[in-house]
């Protein structure tokens, strides 16, 4: 591999550590991503790739940006060829990402680790897309609810009224908004 | 929130026919943005008044 003009040999436990190699020359987030390269290579090969159960343990882990949206295309792509494919992550918001991905809704199940005292934990569904929505998309299914079904406590929806014709304004006139803001 | 500005160019049409609409929220709302919560609720509230201005919201910011 050549990384900054330089060539950067694997290597192995035996390399020194003054010898450029994989071990001391990838950044975390380069390793966890080669790994899942790997991994996703020797599936892609699996003969019996279609009745396995893969399992994502955090893989967007130390990813940059870019890095992350593969991982979700690929996760996507694996996970359509495989029987099962669990993702576990602490990143809500990419979980999102992959959760909004066109599956069918009976093909995709968001599960969430609940501590319950001091000691025990739960596995309980998850519900995924009011935990990951924007303020302003809160605010807007407020405003929804009570002028379709007069849902919603009068004085926390009058609260929710500005930041919703805030929000708008910054998105379809930013200069002007930002321009009042000065 | 928005002053008026008709004239600036890059205010797109669609928000400078909802200026006035804009304004009643504004002026409707202001009185119960207020950091002290009591006050709030000391305060009159009309649900209808209140769903009208709710409508009028989401016909400028849509749906």
């Amino acid at each position: 591999m050549i990384i900054d003009e330089t060539v950067v040999e694997m290597g192995n436990a035996d390399t020194p550590i003054n010898q450029p190699s994989f071990k001391n020359t990838l950044s975390a987030g380069d390793k966890s991503t080669l790994a899942l390269a790997f991994f996703m290579a020797e599936l892609a090969k699996d003969p019996h790739k279609a009745e396995t159960i893969v399992v994502f343990d955090d893989p967007f882990n130390s990813q940059d940006h870019y890095r992350r949206t593969c991982t979700i295309t690929e996760i996507r792509r694996c996970g359509i060829g495989v029987e099962q494919a669990v993702v576990m992550s602490h990143d809500r918001h990419f979980l999102r990402e992959i959760w909004d991905l066109p599956l069918p809704p009976e093909h995709r199940k968001a599960l969430e680790l609940v501590a319950v005292g001091k000691r025990d934990t739960v596995i309980a569904p998850w519900n995924i897309e009011n935990d990951t929505e924007s303020d302003d998309a809160a605010n807007r299914r407020m405003l929804n609810a009570y002028h379709a079904k007069r849902e919603g406590e009068p004085r926390d929806v009058i609260q929710k009224i500005r930041p919703v014709i805030e929000t708008h304004i910054r998105r379809i006139a930013p200069v002007e908004m930002e321009r009042r803001q000065r | 929130m928005l002053g008026r500005n008709r004239d600036v160019e890059q205010v797109p049409q669609a928000l400078k026919e909802a200026y006035d609409d804009i304004d009643d929220i504004n002026t409707y709302t202001r009185q119960y943005m207020h950091g002290d919560p009591n006050y709030i609720q000391g305060k009159r509230l009309s649900s209808d008044e209140l769903a009208g201005f709710v409508e009028k919201t989401l016909l400028i910011v849509g749906r």
